[in-house]
């Protein structure tokens, strides 16, 4: 016990010592150069009141000017830098920056191989993009925001993949430019454009698009993107979208203003290959097998959801009830059945296990019922067992020898044992569609 | 913490520290360090110990705990995972923050070099140079004659 104590209080002391000890000032050039990067530069330039960093603040590889800093911070900042490259340069709401010190930073940006561009401009004061932005073939992420682009001529950024324009004023033409001059773009983020008519995307390079185009700038997108894969519309008409080809989209959100007068169900056909399909308060989930769905599990506000498995032996493993949990507004639940919910994983039944209690669940259908799989009957159950005000259940066989078969009769006999919540007479309607 | 998960068909590597403490670790645990994962790619006989040599083992069973962590992908989300980091290196003192933050460069664990790094700038950010000193120790540095002389040469870096 003794010397247990003696060297725990040894270890202690040591520990002390150490930290007395002036480790920073020990660290090679290289680590403390890469500490002060991680800075935002103010911070890092002045670090040159401590004698161990001396001027290493300007070797650092990233840039970042945060609120308040001066137009003359800035210029000097650009003056005294000497490392080769600069991999990330960022402006955030500097006061009172100028034209012609924006355009320092984009040249320096240019010829120091700068691969991450910000420029967040200060609100009000309208500067534009200069032309070394749109030259650099180094860029590879460009982010830019309160700031107008007047493209004349043609351009060509070979290198940028992610560009993402909140509050851009564009001159005539200036959108199309950028696009047609991006070859390489894929991600592309459009937040509140200023000065666009119509806009047609013909661009078989981009593969995410977010657009947020706001009420009082009435314009038009068409989007032809064969490759477009996830698609993201916020506060926008649906009169505003335009879709020529976008056949590859497996993920699209779209939250319009107003109610939609294309519903999900014909939205889901402009979508050949769609998966996750969100227009507002309605979702539309295609599962894969063992639940490797891109579905957000956040809470949501969703009133109908539909759900259908994409092949055989689609899994709700490990979705199903944190899906339905996180649906909490559900009134109308949706379900396809002309596949099995059940693979051999046998998580199915673990997941419904666990209880859940879905407060506004009214109806639930099923439809193309071809079976009565294993995996939909334990669905049923569970969903039975949760929901507190369910109304109705309708299931819709796609024939009639289904629903007159013994295991159809046997099928309707198991359902209607079943535990249920809600106090209501549940109506169970079994119907065949012809 | 539960040891030994399902990852039987991972192979086993042995690190050997500076003072000669060994470490048995998954394969996968020890790639997430490419010099570890270098040294690997040249080696005829993985089952010897491989010499961690500038890293002692109080050190390396912690980058071990972080490159544990991090290994195993599907467990946390980024979130939990981000709070995870956070906790890991607010509990250490500046000492091992040192000694991690040459661990992580030497052994090239780019995540743990992010991370500890951004823990050190975070003591740096918004302090004065007094405070700087205070907090990590600094001695014998400029006397106020000398530091008034450098802020009069670059006055633009101490406005506002």
């Amino acid at each position: 016990m003794n010397t247990t104590e003696l060297r725990g209080k040894k270890g202690i002391k040591k520990i002390e010592h150490g930290n007395k000890r002036d480790r920073l000032s020990e660290l090679p050039d290289e680590l403390l150069v890469h500490i002060l990067s991680f800075l935002p530069t103010t911070d890092a330039v002045r670090t040159v009141l401590l004698r161990r960093f001396g001027n290493l603040w300007t070797l650092i590889p990233t840039l970042t000017f945060e609120h308040p800093n001066d137009d003359k911070l800035v210029c000097n900042v650009l003056k005294h830098h000497k490392s080769p490259v600069i991999h990330t340069l960022e402006l955030c709401d500097v006061v009172g920056l100028s034209q012609a010190t924006l355009t320092k930073c984009a040249k320096l940006a240019s010829t120091k191989k700068t691969k991450d561009l910000f420029l967040f401009m200060e609100y009000g004061k309208l500067c534009v993009v200069p032309p070394h932005v749109f030259q650099s073939q180094h860029i590879v992420t460009l982010v830019l925001s309160n700031i107008k682009i007047g493209l004349k001529r043609p351009v060509f950024v070979g290198s940028l993949m992610r560009l993402e324009l909140v509050d851009v004023r564009f001159c005539e033409g200036a959108l199309e430019k950028v696009i047609d001059g991006s070859p390489c773009l894929k991600d592309l983020l459009i937040v509140n454009p200023i000065g666009l008519q119509g806009v047609q995307f013909t661009a078989p390079n981009i593969e995410m698009l977010m657009l947020s185009l706001h009420e009082r700038h009435v314009m038009s997108f068409t989007l032809d993107c064969p490759n477009l894969r996830i698609l993201h519309v916020e506060k926008s008409y649906m009169s505003q979208l335009q879709f020529i080809n976008v056949s590859s989209v497996y993920y699209a959100s779209i939250n319009p203003y107003g109610i939609s007068h294309r519903g999900l169900g014909q939205l889901v056909h402009a979508f050949p290959k769609i998966e996750v399909l969100i227009v507002g308060y309605e979702a539309y989930a295609q599962l894969r097998q063992c639940g490797n769905s891109k579905l957000d599990l956040e809470d949501n506000k969703w009133v109908r959801l539909s759900l259908r498995p994409r092949v055989h032996g689609s899994c709700l493993r490990n979705i199903i009830c944190k899906l339905l949990k996180a649906s909490q507004c559900l009134q109308t639940l949706i379900i396809y059945a002309n596949g099995d919910y059940f693979c051999d994983c046998n998580m199915l039944q673990r997941e419904l296990s666990s209880p859940c209690v879905l407060k506004k669940l009214k109806t639930i259908t099923i439809h193309e019922c071809e079976k009565p799989y294993k995996g939909l009957i334990q669905l049923i159950e569970f969903v039975l067992k949760s929901a507190v005000v369910l109304d109705e259940l309708v299931i819709r066989c796609s024939s009639k020898d289904t629903l007159f078969s013994t295991e159809g009769l046997e099928f309707i006999k198991q359902i209607s044992s079943f535990p249920r919540a809600s106090p209501n007479a549940v109506a169970i309607n079994i119907m065949f569609s012809t | 913490m539960a040891s030994t998960s399902t990852s039987t068909l991972s192979r086993k590597l042995i690190l050997k520290s500076s003072d000669g403490e060994k470490f048995e670790v998954d394969e996968n645990v020890a790639m997430q360090s490419q010099t570890i994962k270098h040294m690997i790619e040249d080696l005829d006989d993985i089952n010897s110990p491989i010499p961690v040599s500038i890293v002692t083992g109080t050190i390396l069973s912690k980058v071990i705990e972080y490159c544990k962590k991090h290994a195993t992908e599907d467990s946390d989300s980024d979130e939990q995972l981000k709070q995870w980091d956070k906790e890991y290196a607010n509990n250490m003192d500046l000492n091992t923050l040192y000694y991690l933050l040459l661990a992580a460069n030497y052994m090239e664990i780019k995540g743990l070099l992010e991370l500890i790094t951004q823990c050190v700038a975070d003591m740096i950010k918004g302090k004065s140079p007094e405070e700087i000193r205070a907090h990590f120790n600094i001695k014998n540095d400029f006397t106020p004659q000398e530091e008034a002389n450098i802020r009069n040469e670059n006055p633009w870096a101490f406005e506002n």
